[in-house]
């Protein structure tokens, strides 16, 4: 474990996690972190001169006791040093903002709540980011409706409606 | 953002005012929106409103399986097509941990860096056009087309490239490709001593784009920039050296940085030393292509990584391309997350233009080389 | 100032120098459609039914693989299982060319290698369903003689393959009743597919 990561992991709410429970192909550092500890986290990584790759938001309810996942990325330029911080929220879906520590985060905050409606407390403009202002839905979770579910389940057998219009 | 709050309007100031550049703007090349909040040519506060291009493919992959969202890869940036397209099948082989064959390996760095080539050219051709030359437009499309012809001959498609598969490539290159490649290389490299000469060296390009759009390293770290808009700004960082993917490693190539802080030129000249690095590393392909298989031998049915969060980056031609795939064990996965190079570049946007004037604009999303699906995807 | 003129002349020069080299080049274009470039082997378009030798038509046994793996849903193949025959031949095939990618997954997946790619270029349609193609209008004529033979060459194959096993057995239980190698023949043959 580097220096870093033992930092990481003595903050309040973060623990390593299990190296043989959760595969990160790729990072190689995981942890799994309270929602209240994402702030202190990014900003410490924002001091270490690392930088956030991606926010990444999952829908896992259909899991046992799984919930919505968000999953933040950091690296660092000039190598490569990837922690991947994972945050599962709680019911009510809300998330703090990072957006002061990493203005980059903006973007993926908005499309968090745009694509799975997660609500990030104290964004300054937390608006719809891919779809029309006027939208409703969150199109990314799993159970989004879609006009057509017909279409969208893999390998389904062209039906003779479906060739009649499409 | 602060930036953007500033855009709600502002009746009491009658000098200031709203313009909305795009959707349909030629210099936006593609679907962004732009509003603008000027006074009299300056920008005040620029909000990018993105989304016209979306065509779900997060959604999409989340909906069949890991083979059928191979035509959608290529689709996510179709200029440089090739390099998505086989950025997706590296991806599935490191998670799956597949081997490829070697020669399979160096065809794909070949083809890869060649559609870089092409990218890279079309950038130059419609930049320069934007900024009022209309003849090395000209020039590098019919360069491009070169590239093009090249690789359609192996993989029957001009951009949407469907070239890559799971544990190798589709077909196997000719003496006819290899041939062809070569002499493109060969005729490239004095081709861009004539770009140099007609865009580089001109007094007038360099006056629209010295000190024109400052993307400087304060921004790196709070935006995560990469590529071009990286190097630009004098950070050697590419992610085929940081962590060498598909044989990289082998190739011998230098990273350019800019050299004066990270303005429009430095983007521009960063771009055009990367052409040259492209054609050194296909140099050192073409002569070290080994003879062999090109699909591994084993290639297992279904395509099952294991459960958990696979993270696989490349180097695009827009900079830092990643996927992170979370897999449940099964056939489809529970989330494809696509972390493009563009959309980072245009979220500083709402930062970088303020300040700068109406027709730099133009300058400015024209260096950054944005491509407007891939921002939406 | 005049320094500033100076090189603004020197660049222009340079850049008129290269459009000057480059105008009396051969033009790039082709002047379609009086001339035509060649097209690369390796070209895509709607996906066809190739002619098998061995089987003087399409060899599609409607199995159903490009049907489940085409990711923009575009197959539709039926087939039945014409008389006195093991091997299954398609009755339908149809493409709707309008959503089809050129990914190619198709082709890789086809069990006897029958999908290829047409080299037509030139479809224009007014609509989305203009582009509905019939993959089997080419063989349907001959389809009954296709049959026939390879009716004729199933039996042949399970003649042969019965005589082999009766032989074999025969050899091995040759001390045993010459009818109940006969019994034994048509019951390993069934298991073949
Ligand atoms: S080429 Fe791809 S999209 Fe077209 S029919 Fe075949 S599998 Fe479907
Ligand atoms: S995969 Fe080949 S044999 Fe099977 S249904 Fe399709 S065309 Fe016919």
């Amino acid at each position: 474990m580097t220096e870093l990561a033992g930092r990481v992991t003595s903050l309040d709410g973060i623990s390593a996690a299990d190296d043989d429970a959760v595969l990160a192909n790729g990072c190689q550092h995981v942890y799994h972190s309270q929602s209240s500890a994402i702030r202190d986290a990014a900003r410490l990584f924002r001091d270490s001169d690392y930088h956030l790759e991606h926010i990444t938001c999952l829908d896992l309810r259909s899991d046992e006791g799984g919930g919505l996942r968000l999953s933040y990325q950091f690296n660092v330029h000039g190598t490569s040093d990837r922690h991947l911080l994972l945050v599962d929220l709680a019911p009510d879906a809300h998330a703090p903002t990072i957006v002061d520590i990493f203005r980059g985060a903006d973007w993926y905050e908005r499309e968090a709540f745009d694509m799975h409606g997660v609500v990030i407390d104290d964004h300054p403009d937390l608006r719809r980011l891919l779809m029309p202002e006027d939208y409703t839905g969150h199109p990314l979770l799993k159970d989004f409706a879609d006009a057509d579910p017909e279409r969208h389940i893999m390998a389904a057998p062209m039906s003779e409606e479906d060739e009649g219009d499409g | 953002m602060a930036e953007t709050m500033e855009l709600v309007p502002d009746a009491t100031d009658p000098k200031t005012y709203y313009l909305n550049m795009g959707p349909q703007h030629p210099s936006t090349h593609g679907v962004l929106r732009i509003r603008l909040h000027l006074e009299g040519e300056r920008i005040l506060g620029a909000d990018p409103i993105i989304g016209y291009g979306h065509r779900a493919h997060e959604k999409m992959a989340e909906n069949r399986d890991y083979l059928q969202f191979l035509p959608n890869s290529s689709r996510v940036d179709y200029l440089s097509g090739m390099i998505y397209n086989l950025a997706y099948c590296q991806a599935i082989e490191h998670a799956i941990e597949l081997d490829v064959p070697e020669r399979a390996e160096v065809i794909r760095i070949i083809c890869g860096e060649l559609n870089r080539i092409s990218s890279h050219l079309l950038w130059l051709g419609t930049f320069v056009l934007d900024l009022g030359g209309f003849t090395p437009f000209l020039y590098g499309f019919d360069d491009r087309e070169k590239i093009l012809d090249i690789l359609d001959s192996i993989t029957g498609s001009r951009l949407t490239y469907c070239y890559g598969r799971f544990g190798g490539v589709t077909m196997d290159v000719d003496d006819e490709f290899l041939r062809r490649t070569s002499d493109f290389c060969d005729y490239f490299k004095r081709r861009l001593g004539e770009f140099d000469e007609l865009v580089t060296d001109n007094v007038i390009y360099q006056q629209r784009t010295k000190d024109v759009g400052v993307i400087s390293s304060d921004l790196i770290q709070d935006y995560a920039l990469s590529g071009p808009v990286l190097r630009a700004a004098g950070v050697a960082h590419d992610v085929r050296k940081t962590e060498p993917y598909g044989g990289y490693d082998r190739f011998d190539f230098d990273v350019p940085v800019g050299q004066r802080g990270g303005d429009c030129f430095d983007r521009h000249t960063v771009r055009m030393e990367e052409m040259r690095q492209s054609l050194r590393i296909i140099d050192q392909a073409l002569a070290c292509l080994p003879d062999g298989p090109i699909m591994a031998a084993k290639v297992p049915k279904r395509i099952r990584p294991p459960a958990g969060d696979h993270y696989f980056a490349v180097e695009s031609a827009r900079g830092h391309f990643g996927m992170f795939i979370t897999s449940d064990g099964t056939d489809i996965p529970v989330r494809h997350k696509l972390r493009t190079p563009s959309f980072v570049n245009v979220s500083t946007m709402p930062v970088v233009l303020p300040g700068t004037m109406l027709a730099d604009t133009v300058a400015i999303l024209g260096s950054i080389d944005i491509v407007v699906p891939e921002i939406d995807r | 100032m005049l320094k500033q003129t100076l090189t603004g002349a020197r660049s222009l020069l340079t850049g008129m120098k290269v459009t000057f080299k480059n105008a009396f080049k051969k033009p790039v274009t082709s002047q379609y459609p009086r001339e035509r470039i060649e097209m690369s082997q390796a070209y895509r378009n709607v996906i066809v039914l190739v002619e098998k030798e061995d089987v003087g038509s399409h060899d599609c046994i409607d199995c159903g693989m490009c049907e489940r793996v085409c990711p923009s849903f575009c197959i539709k193949v039926e087939g039945e299982r014409p008389e006195g025959m093991k091997r299954k031949r398609a009755t339908r095939f149809e493409v709707d060319f309008a959503l089809c990618s050129e990914c190619g997954l198709c082709l890789d997946v086809c069990p006897t290698d029958t999908l290829g790619y047409s080299r037509e270029f030139d479809q224009a349609g007014y609509g989305r369903n203009d582009f509905l193609y019939d993959l089997l209008i080419p063989y349907r004529d001959r389809e009954e003689t296709v049959r026939d033979t390879l009716r004729a060459a199933e039996a042949e194959a399970a003649a042969a393959k019965k005589a082999a096993v009766a032989k074999k057995a025969a050899a091995k239980k040759a001390a045993e009743e010459k009818d109940a190698a006969g019994d034994e023949a048509p019951g390993g043959d069934g298991d073949d597919s």
